[in-house]
């Protein structure tokens, strides 16, 4: 027999206790993983999401608007843009590409976008099935949105004015699905898309031509790192047009959420200490059912050493049982919540930064636990808890 | 094997214990006697090691244990001492012989699988080894307990009321039995009671007041 198998005879004994135990920290860490797992996928999605898009122009109102409703398709767009001035920026010397982008309809719950197939190049997502659209009316469907809308190459589906589900619908201008892309792990993914003509073609019928020929935004790349330094300025200032960068309104979105990133840390050792006092009371209590088992253990000869190893040991491996069950919790509950909200296109299974910090501290926190209980039997009178019975 | 002089100890400042001169050979069976609260079950802590005195000198195996440091009172204790307690103190979460491997794992000494599977059936409890201690009646718990105080060969067998609540039948058997397999280790044996029924097994008495 071993010291170890002396433990594990113990807990298992009192297996209810155990496993509360365990459940307890398996719970901190679990939830701990789940929410800063949650946070730093979705932070890495909308950086994937705003990648090489240096500048978006787009209507004058709220910047953060602009790229929440261009890069991320997030939120209505701030207004349009006259075809002519875009086309004019398209043109600019330290512009590399500028992407056209026409919205304002969708089909069921997923956005329409009017551009290129530039857009489509830039996020590298290759066709899964049938071909890119060509002419007017003519869509290809991002893998999400396809799988959701059940629709492939020789489908067809029809828009509905607006962001949202439930708009007016354009009946009598059904589009024709011609392809559908592979997913990237992307916003494409959620997105059907076709030429900017078709937007055109569907707002014509329905408020007569306009005047003047008009886009949402366009995302720019630039030529050289150096045109940040001017290009957004000289639109900003110069033109009915406003330019926002991704990179910028992202880092100030961050910081206005930094707070509740670090609230959400605090949480998670709010609920890591939490789980060792759980240990500590089991501990607690396990003693004092155990001074007996303990004082005939000093009688039989151990030093009050090798029981305090005994007591660090239990409480060392049922913080390890807890982390290690938490931590595949915590991924099980990204799994759950990647499964509810496909659209947020989460990799549960992906090591989340902070997770080998989160183990080691709910391991740390177990024989942190066991310490108090084992000094209290180091200190234990044997003799008298001998003759106490 | 056990060398008494001049032992005081007080708990507080009362005084518990006092004796001057005893000595123990080698294979002797001893009962000590006395009154309840006389310091029966003080003696035998302060024999095993488990209590320092107040006062004097006290030699096991030719050791003074005053002179030992915790860690090597441990160890004289692990090696040289086996200790039966009037409850018994199985401990219930392990198997029978998992109470008896305790001995040599606390101790620090080798395991003794062979031993403990002799004993075990040598206590007509071989095919029971993997029960625990609730499975038992009293008498086999005894048993065990004495079997667990034995593994390590000890040299000197302390026990501390080991007859109390049992009957008179009971009583011989368990006396019988502690000196007869104290003596077949060959260790010395010391039995604090104050069951007057145990007195005629033992031929040598230390009477506390
Ligand atoms: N840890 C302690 N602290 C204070 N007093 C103690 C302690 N242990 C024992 N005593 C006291 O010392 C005296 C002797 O106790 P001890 O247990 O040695 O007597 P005993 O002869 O074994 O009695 P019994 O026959 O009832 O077991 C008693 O009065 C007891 O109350
Ligand atoms: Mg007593």
């Amino acid at each position: 027999m071993t010291l170890f198998e002396v433990g594990y005879a113990y807990w298992r004994h009192k297996r209810l206790a155990a496993a509360l135990t365990v459940l307890l920290t398996a719970l901190g860490v679990a939830i701990a993983t789940a929410a800063l797992g949650l946070a730093e996928q979705l932070t890495a999605r909308a950086a994937r999401d705003a990648r090489g898009i240096d500048l978006v122009v787009g209507a004058k109102g709220s910047p953060l608007q602009l790229i929440l409703s261009a890069v991320f398709h997030a939120d209505v767009p701030t207004g349009n843009i006259a075809l002519g001035e875009a086309e004019t920026l398209q043109r600019h010397a330290l512009v590399r590409f500028a992407i056209p982008l026409a919205l304002g309809d969708s089909v069921g719950g997923f956005r329409i976008v009017g551009t290129t197939p530039d857009l489509i190049a830039h996020y590298g997502g290759p066709m899964a099935s049938g071909r890119m659209f060509g002419s007017s009316m003519e869509a290809v469907l991002g893998a999400e949105a396809a799988r959701k809308l059940r629709a492939g190459p020789g489908d067809q589906f029809i828009g509905a004015h607006g962001m949202a589900e439930g708009g007016p619908a354009h009946h009598d201008h059904p589009y024709e699905v011609v392809g559908v892309l592979a997913p990237t792990g992307t916003v494409l993914d959620r997105l059907a898309l076709t030429p900017i003509e078709s937007v055109w073609d569907v707002h014509a019928a329905h408020q007569g031509p306009a005047p003047e020929r008009e886009i949402t935004a366009l995302l720019i790349g630039y030529r050289t790192p150096l045109a940040a330094a001017s290009l957004p300025r000289q639109i900003n200032t110069a033109s009915r047009m406003q330019a926002a960068s991704p990179a910028f309104e992202i880092a100030r979105l961050a910081a206005l959420m930094g707070g509740g990133l670090d609230a959400l840390r605090g949480l998670a050792a709010v609920l890591l200490a939490a789980g060792a006092l759980a240990m500590l009371a089991a501990l607690v209590a396990a003693l004092d059912e155990r001074k007996t088992d303990i004082a005939v253990m000093r009688a039989l000869g151990a030093s009050p050493g090798r029981v305090m190893r005994l007591i660090l040991g239990e409480s060392f491996a049922l913080a390890a049982i807890g982390a290690v069950l938490g931590l595949a919790f915590g991924h099980g509950a990204l799994a759950a919540i990647a499964w509810q909200a496909p659209g947020a296109a989460l990799d549960p299974w992906m090591p989340i930064a902070e997770e080998g910090w989160i183990a080691v501290l709910a391991m740390a926190l177990g024989p942190a636990a066991g310490l108090w209980p084992a000094w209290r039997v180091y200190r234990q009178d044997v003799a008298r808890t001998l003759s106490e019975g | 094997m056990v060398r008494v002089d001049g032992l005081r100890h007080a708990f507080g400042s009362r005084q518990v214990l006092a004796i001057d001169r005893w000595q123990v050979d080698r294979g002797e069976a001893w009962l000590v006697r006395g009154a309840s609260g006389s310091g029966k079950s003080t003696l035998l802590h302060v024999l095993a090691g488990l209590l320092r005195p107040s006062a004097g000198r006290v030699e096991i195996d030719g050791q003074d244990i005053g002179a030992l440091s915790d860690r090597q009172r441990d160890a004289l204790r692990g090696a040289a001492i086996g200790i039966v307690f009037q409850n018994l103190h199985l401990v219930p979460s392990l198997t029978l012989r998992q109470n008896l491997s305790l001995a040599p794992l606390m101790a620090g000494l080798p395991s003794a699988s062979a031993a403990i599977e002799q004993r075990l059936a040598r206590l007509g409890l071989g095919r029971r080894g993997d029960d625990r201690p609730a499975q038992l009646s009293r008498g086999e718990m005894q048993r065990v307990a004495l079997a667990r105080a034995l593994i390590n060969r000890p040299k000197l067998l302390l026990a501390d009321e080991p007859t109390a609540s049992l009957d008179d039948v009971n009583t011989d058997l368990v006396a019988t039995m502690l000196i007869e397999q104290a003596a077949e280790v060959g260790a010395a044996l010391v039995v604090a009671t104050h069951d007057a029924r145990i007195a005629p097994h033992f031929a040598k008495a230390l009477t506390l007041s």
